[in-house]
């Protein structure tokens, strides 16, 4: 940091006169230019005064001006002991955005820095044994889910997740038909392919628990190996393309296979219990930031 | 270990059970069915199972109530069905001869008012998805608690 210490002395003078006056420019008109003798005297009969100026009082004036040059600062960069807001001056801090293909552990388009994210959405579901999909009415159903993401625009992130689903059971000659209502609560790691790209297709693999109640099903009046319910432990694996503006606003499609530990809903007539291995294609909206 | 109480019959065993109707177990029941062969042999054979343990309402002759019994496509996990609208038990066609007669003797348990056992409190024909289990003799004294005893009827 460097001073520089102006002094200005500024002379306040009446009349035509200066304490010390400077000289004069060539190119500029004298102020006082001689007397032509050759110029008729105004009043020669005028007596002649000896007219000698009294210069005015003068008053000197010293004003000290400490400034400081930021030289050492790179051109924006803030002055130290000057707030930007005391100045209304925004530093422009010029960020570098991750490219389309980067692997960059934070983009500073986002908030979060990483991409956070919340879906609704909703799908299709069935079973993969033989005998669950014999059970429910159809081999597809429905399902709704809600999924908050967190590193979206990282490498790798994590997806928690809760999905619904339901089928309607066909038990026996059109009688005794149920609901069969699952409820699944996971977590799964995402390897995002393309992190910072507008499409960013993802792998994904976790587990959670999952849970299939039997409901409005006559189960005092039956002779079944449905169980009311059952608790299983499940291991989503599976694929999923994101779709994503500045805007926060996203389009998510996903893939999923869930693989469950053995199952007791379902006890078919040889003995076996059947799998409650499932797939899922579904579909969400939301918002990330 | 059920108390067998040699009472009369409950005036309304309906009333504590799910059922919309039920039979009395020790008055003449005519179970009827289209069904030929093995699916016939088994409707018989479990009129047997439940007489064997002294409920001999099923089978009698002069049947005071009628209860039908079909055979129909199931589910995997489903074996069977006691639709107490119209007194009928359905049947799933999937199942062993053995299996069958069993299933149907729970049915009737069903249609006697009966409820499911829990396997832990029981070995019972009353055993949700039982496909093993012949009615047993405490099988009899529930019977007994909703209709009296057969025997001292």
């Amino acid at each position: 940091m460097r001073k520089i210490l102006f002094v200005v002395a500024c002379s306040l003078v009446a009349g035509s006169a200066f304490a010390d006056p400077p000289k004069p420019d060539p190119g500029m008109p004298p102020l006082n230019p001689p007397t032509d003798p050759t110029a008729p005297t105004a009043d020669p009969t005028a007596p002649v005064t000896d007219f000698t100026p009294t210069p005015p009082p003068v008053t000197t004036t010293t004003t000290t001006i400490e400034t400081t040059t930021p030289v050492d600062n790179p051109p924006g960069a803030p002055v130290p002991g000057i707030a930007a807001s005391d100045t209304g001056f925004v530093p422009y801090q010029p960020v570098e955005a991750p490219g389309p293909y980067s692997y960059a552990w934070h983009d500073p388009y986002l908030a979060s820095g990483i991409g956070v994210g919340f879906n609704i959405g909703g799908g299709l579901t069935g079973f993969t044994d033989r005998a669950m999909r014999n059970t429910v009415s159809s081999n597809v159903g429905g399902l709704w889910d809600a999924r908050a993401s967190f590193g979206t625009h990282i490498p790798i992130g994590l997806d928690v997740g809760y999905i619904g689903s339901a089928a309607n059971i066909n038990t026996i000659n059109g009688n005794a038909n149920g609901t069969l209502v699952g409820t699944t609560v996971e977590a799964a790691l995402r390897y995002n392919i393309l992190p910072h790209n507008t499409i960013n297709p993802y792998l994904f693999a976790g587990a959670g628990w999952q849970r299939y109640d039997v409901q409005n099903m006559h189960f005092a009046q039956s002779d079944t190996g449905m169980a009311p319910h059952d608790d299983v432990a499940e291991f989503p694996m599976g694929a999923g393309i994101g779709l994503r503006d500045l805007s926060g606003f996203n389009v998510d499609l996903r893939g999923t296979f869930r693989a469950t530990t053995d199952s007791t809903l379902l006890q078919e007539s040889n003995g076996n219990y059947a799998q409650l291995h499932s797939w899922e294609a579904s579909g969400s909206v939301g918002y990330e930031f | 270990m059920l108390a067998l109480t040699g009472a009369a019959c409950s005036e309304d065993p309906s009333a504590t059970a799910p059922f919309a109707h039920v039979v009395d177990a020790c008055a003449p029941i005519a179970l009827t069915t289209t069904a030929t062969g093995a699916e016939l042999a088994s409707v018989a054979q479990a009129t047997a199972l439940w007489t064997a343990v002294g409920v001999t309402g099923p089978g009698e002759p002069g049947a005071t109530a009628t209860i039908s019994v079909a055979f129909v496509p199931s589910t995997p996990g489903v074996f069977g069905f006691y639709d107490d609208a119209d007194l009928t038990l359905e049947i799933s066609d999937a199942l062993s001869d053995d299996q069958r007669a069993i299933v149907i003797a729970h049915e009737l348990g069903h249609a006697f008012g009966l409820l499911h056992v829990p396997p832990s409190e029981r070995v019972s024909v009353m055993n949700a998805g039982n496909l093993a289990i012949v009615p047993t003799a405490d099988d009899r004294l529930a019977v007994a608690a909703l209709w009296g005893d057969c025997a001292n009827r």
